[in-house]
């Protein structure tokens, strides 16, 4: 799927980003305002300026639910209610912060989803985790997902705001 | 008597209902509070409007009613004592 973010304002953090993101194609990206450019990609919060537009067709409020049946998306922090167990599999809360990021990368890469939104954890992930990441996101990538992510390890494509 | 009976039990009914109906609000209202971002996480991955919320509902349905339900031999009783009365009567 083809992400095109055309001189998107997101209040004071985000101001007149242009960008394109190809099929298969991974971006990092750095900087103020990470969390709320990848939520409004998902259509969870509106921009203010701008437009987003996958594979041509414009992302509204209205066209959001169709274009998230394609998306798998990675939350910065999860929370749930007592005896919701179908996240993590019963064990969500004797998981640690790596364990919990790694279960829902992994889950929304096996979605078969076509494009990843994977924000970062609030808590920096240990050494091993990270590599377990950027092995994940790198064969998802391979087979033609369209990964836009929180990631300063990624150094060819970064957008930093 | 099965008047007094039926008005009591009923009384009862709808006082613990009441309670029980507020439990599963309040229950509601608090999980939304603190437990939005799981709304979010399955709406961003593609569950309808509806099916973001149903885990806060079922929580809600299930603090509410449950504890009643579990309460089953005090209803089980009630009842006995109702169809007792029904036959002296």
């Amino acid at each position: 799927m083809m992400l095109e973010l055309h001189n998107v304002t997101i209040g004071q953090q985000i101001k007149g980003l242009s960008v394109t993101i190809g099929d298969g194609q991974i971006v990092g990206i750095q900087g103020q305002g990470k969390t709320t450019l990848l939520r409004a990609i998902v259509g969870l919060i509106g921009i203010d300026e701008g437009h987003i537009s996958i594979d041509g067709e414009l992302l509204t409020p209205q066209s959001a639910p169709y274009f998230r049946r394609f998306m798998a998306y990675v939350p910065q922090q999860l929370s749930l209610p007592d005896g919701y167990t179908k996240v993590g599999d019963g064990r969500w809360a004797t998981m640690t912060a790596d364990e919990r990021y790694l279960w829902l990368l992994t889950k929304a890469i096996g979605s078969g989803k076509q494009m990843l939104i994977a924000d970062a954890p609030a808590q920096p992930l240990g050494m091993e985790t990270q590599q377990e990441v950027d092995r994940l996101l790198g064969e998802a990538a391979g087979r033609g997902v369209t990964i836009v992510t929180v990631n300063d390890r990624i150094t060819q494509n970064q957008i930093q705001l | 008597m099965k008047t007094f009976y039926i008005i009591v039990v009923l009384a009862v009914l709808a006082w613990k209902g009441y309670y029980a109906w507020g439990r599963g609000i309040r229950t509601y209202r608090n999980d939304r509070q603190q437990h939005d971002s799981l709304r979010e996480y399955l709406l961003a991955n593609g569950a309808t409007a509806r099916q973001s919320v149903w885990p806060f509902w079922r929580h809600a349905l299930q603090r509410a009613f449950l504890p009643m339900l579990s309460q089953w031999r005090l209803w089980l009783i009630l009842l006995l004592l109702g169809l007792l009365i029904w036959w002296i009567d």
